[in-house]
């Protein structure tokens, strides 16, 4: 085998191995849980209605040098990346402090699941979200980057696009910009408290993995939240007018 | 010299493989995920899908000709805003040769979205939710059915059930829909 054979052997090789490690599928058990449906149903976009009214007229949280009421340590180095700094400089542009009791007691509390996704999520290898973040930077294609610190995807309806909302188990302020399976998220959870009555539905948060898999970046929220996940969460604005001072 | 032109031509065909897996892929390993797959028109040019977003956002299969609607579902993200449009227009429509079958398959953006098959008789149109015949494994927290990459004959189709399960493992799976006989499609994992 001469020089040039060598070369389109070790080229065709390396083709064929980089074929079968990406149809590396891992297959799991298939067995029957009922097909999920398109779209929620009507009670629950009554429901949802009914939480973002009552989330209406509610303003951002003014500068206060009370004292802290927040669960959360206020460490978000669990979220990866420059969580920790996005937080720092949301706060700041938008006059956030930690809330006091207060301010908890004015805004509307709900019910919620605090799950995790991030940048290795293989369904959705870009790293975006649905509508214009807070730092107005964009991804290739256009669409705004989700920030780690300050990004979570909720269900739309049931906490309105771009709304300012607070997780107290994070202390950590955040802009619901992103979305993701709601419909799916409303039929699994339906029943449980982050759909009944009081509830928001799943508050999403947006990680940057790094070197974590996808799986060690849901453990590590798990671990810091809490394994069940339940919690609560305040609706500090209702709907993106928080970012240019308006309702 | 004969051996390495086998691997040559192999790999070339692999190229040309992976290269319509990627361009068929829901979301497309690369490029713009909003662009949309398929074709929205049948193969005899009488009937397309089309995005209405004059109320709530929808798909609506019409006669070309003369306009009527032969069925419509509701888009995922119903509302008729700038996002949801973008995204209910980023819509993957695959046909089969005999435009007796189309599979439409809205963007899968992390389990968003859902893969609807439609059959054609006539002036019938009946519509089949494939989550019927490939159900969820009992640990997903989320999963959906995708096509991917596509027709793989005349009357069957691959698709791929992405799930995440309640660990927060993700998992793909493939399977082949035979609708050669469209009254009762025969499903098959696929490799």
């Amino acid at each position: 085998m001469n020089g040039y054979d060598a070369l389109i052997f070790r080229i065709a090789a390396m083709t064929i191995t980089f074929f079968i490690s990406a149809c590396d599928d891992e297959p799991d058990d298939g067995s029957g849980v009922p097909s999920n449906p398109s779209q929620p149903g009507q009670r629950d976009l009554a429901q949802a209605d009914q939480i973002a009214n009552a989330a209406s007229g509610n303003s951002v949280a003014p500068r206060s040098s009370n004292t802290t009421t927040a669960q959360g340590n206020g460490d978000l180095g669990v979220l990866g990346g420059d969580a920790n700094q996005n937080q720092q400089a949301f706060r700041e542009k938008y006059g956030l402090t930690d809330p006091t009791q207060d301010q908890l007691s004015q805004w509307n509390e709900y019910d919620a699941r605090l799950t995790a996704y991030s940048d290795k999520d293989p369904d959705w290898l870009y790293p975006t979200s649905a509508s214009a973040n807070w730092m107005g930077t964009t991804w290739t294609n256009g669409d705004p980057l989700a920030v780690e610190g300050t990004t979570v995807s909720v269900d739309f309806s049931r906490i309105p696009r771009g709304s300012l909302i607070y997780i107290p188990a994070l202390n950590m302020y955040a802009e619901a910009n992103d979305t993701g399976a709601t419909g799916i998220w409303a039929n699994s959870d339906a029943g449980q408290m982050d759909y009944d009555s009081n509830g928001a539905g799943r508050v999403d948060v947006y990680n940057l993995a790094g070197d974590r898999t996808s799986r060690q970046v849901e453990q590590d929220f798990q671990n810091e939240v809490g394994s069940n996940e339940y919690g609560q969460i305040y609706i500090v604005h209702r709907g993106p007018g928080w970012k240019t001072g308006g309702n | 010299m004969g051996i390495l032109k086998c691997l040559l031509f192999g790999a070339g065909l692999l190229m040309c493989w992976m290269g319509y897996v990627a361009i068929a892929q829901n979301p497309p390993l690369a490029g713009d995920p909003y662009v949309p797959r398929g074709k929205p028109t049948s193969p005899d040019g009488t009937l397309e899908w089309k995005v209405d977003s004059a109320a709530r956002i929808r798909y609506r299969l019409i006669n070309v000709q003369t306009g009527k609607e032969l069925a419509s579902v509701n888009a995922y993200y119903p509302e008729a805003n700038s996002s949801d449009l973008q995204y209910a227009k980023a819509i993957g429509v695959f046909w089969n040769e005999e435009g007796t079958v189309v599979a439409l398959d809205e963007l899968n953006r992390r389990r968003a979205g859902n893969l609807y098959f439609f059959i054609l008789r006539g002036r019938m149109v009946t519509e089949i939710r494939p989550e019927k015949l490939i159900p969820l494994p009992a640990d997903a927290d989320e999963g959906r059915l995708v096509v991917d990459p596509g027709w793989t004959s005349p009357t069957t189709i691959r698709v791929r059930q992405a799930v995440k399960t309640k660990k927060g493992d993700f998992s793909s799976k493939y399977f082949s829909i035979d609708f050669m006989n469209p009254d009762a499609p025969k499903v098959q994992q696929a490799g």
